[in-house]
């Protein structure tokens, strides 16, 4: 029988509707989650399955990604399906002289910020990682903290749980409608049966618009699209997440109608390699391109010469929900009680999903957040489009 | 799976025949076909072993895409056997 009322309707069965449905369980509250597709659907399904910080900004950026990378490490400990979780560090490599500025001010501003990188030579790279080509190296940043996940199972874990502990999981349902009146949420319609309920928490990702447009309000969330290339089970070759230092490097490729590409490797517990990626907007469609395959293929047999060998078994694109400040959308909303916004991580879901997760479920069940989430609301000035 | 897969006699005109070797036994191929098809005429269906629970696995989508049949063929692993054309004294090991 399909579920007739709850504390909290969670729209969105990602990595973030996923957390946000266990810890709201884990504090015993009556939790329904919707999901229009299936398990890791859409972004949190196909990405990089990185849970990564190196990158990450000085300020609200990096104190998120702390704080969940500190989640990651509780979920590890306390679900009961691995979900390959491997805090390895992360490694950012330097190849053109371009880069070197931007790396050093990043490194600044997260040294001034109490989140401090270390810089390594040419040398200590091939160390960390022995395939990468060594007349191309001039540099790298290393971060222990950063490492590998298998977001699939990861949801899937968190699911298991929060279903045990009487989470009741829709998938395949469809929101169609929600309920506000006198600017309160009363009740979330499905294809399925309307749920009576007053409180909804948005993590819809790149559908955050179209759920809270049934509530009137804006939500400037767009997709924005994401390829790899998976290949072939080998022994293991590449031991931490690889990022090349192009994407320091401020230009808007891929953004104006192009196609941007940079370095992303790693390599699954399973033995595949997971290989990126190449970005450009194309709305809804997820699709990849020949152009996109290529140059996948390219930028990494650059890095990594001997991957010439090694075959390429599928490509994957999906899209992230981007936002014009690269941070999420969290907490509630002005003038509609009772929803809760948790969408926008802008590619950055897997890190930041369990921690955007457990502070909506603190949010909700003690009115406080242990990381102030204030400057992460929707009405802030940086998404405003005027 | 029930093992009964056999070459239609009738009606086929076939190239020339010539030997693989599979797992150090030598069976008849054809020009123009697999080493997928080879082996399942020759009774041959499993072609490898999960990589956790040690399940059999042999041919399942018969078109290149579920990775299901990959074998090592003259000492490259993960071939796949279903697209992958038999060569006179080719090496497939499951």
């Amino acid at each position: 029988m399909f579920s007739q009322e709850a504390e909290v309707v969670v729209i969105g069965g990602g990595v973030v509707g996923s957390a946000t449905a266990y810890f709201l369980a884990k504090e015993n509250k009556n939790v329904v989650l919707i999901e229009k597709g299936h398990s890791a659907g859409e972004a949190s399904g196909g990405n990089a399955a990185w849970v990564w910080s190196l990158t990450r900004k000085a300020g609200i950026d990096i104190t998120l990604a702390m704080h969940s990378i500190s989640i990651h490490q509780q979920l590890q400990a306390e679900l009961e399906l691995d979900f390959e979780y491997r805090a390895s560090g992360g490694l950012m490599i330097m190849d053109a002289e371009n880069q070197v500025p931007f790396v050093k001010e990043h490194l600044d501003q997260r040294e001034k910020d109490g989140h401090p990188l270390e810089m390594v030579d040419a040398k200590q790279v091939l160390e960390i990682e022995p395939m990468l080509n060594r007349d191309r190296i001039l540099g790298g940043v290393w971060n222990p903290v950063d490492g590998t996940t298998n977001p699939i199972l990861l949801v899937a874990s968190l699911n298991r749980e929060a279903e045990k502990l009487g989470v009741q999981i829709h998938h395949h349902t469809e929101v169609k409608g929600i309920d506000v009146s006198q600017g309160r949420v009363k009740s979330v319609t499905t294809n399925r049966g309307t749920i009576k309920t007053d409180c909804v928490v948005n993590a819809a990702g790149s559908w955050a618009g179209h759920i809270g447009k049934m509530v009137g309000i804006t939500v400037p969330v767009s997709p924005f699209q994401m390829a790899m290339l998976v290949t072939e089970r080998i022994p293991r070759c590449i031991f931490h997440p690889i990022m090349g230092a192009s994407y320091m490097v401020e230009e808007d490729t891929g953004k104006e109608g192009g196609l941007g590409s940079g370095l992303i490797a790693s390599q699954q517990v399973s033995g595949n390699l997971l290989l990126g990626a190449c970005w450009r907007d194309a709305g809804f469609d997820k699709r990849t391109i020949q152009e996109e395959i290529e140059r996948i293929a390219i930028v990494n047999i650059e890095a990594m010469p001997s991957l010439k060998d090694i075959r390429v078994i599928r490509s994957f694109a999906n899209f992230f929900p981007h936002t014009l400040d690269d941070l999420p959308i969290l907490g509630p909303v002005e003038g509609v009680e009772g929803f809760i916004m948790a969408s926008g991580h802008n590619g950055h879901g897997i890190c930041l999903g369990p921690g955007s997760g457990k502070l909506v479920a603190e949010l909700l069940c003690t009115g406080n957040t242990s990381v102030p989430i204030e400057e992460l609301k929707l009405e802030r000035s940086a998404l405003s489009v005027e | 799976m029930a093992g009964n897969a056999h070459r239609i006699e009738k009606g086929v005109s076939r190239g020339n025949h010539f030997e693989i070797i599979v797992d150090g036994r030598r069976i008849t191929a054809y020009e123009g076909e697999t080493i997928g098809t080879a082996m399942m005429a020759a009774g041959l269906y499993i072609l490898r072993t999960s990589t956790e629970k040690k399940e059999p696995r042999g041919i399942f989508c018969g078109i290149g895409v579920c990775q299901e049949c990959r074998v090592t063929v003259n000492g490259i692993p993960n071939i796949q056997a279903c697209k992958t054309l038999a060569t006179p004294e080719c090496c497939v090991e499951s």
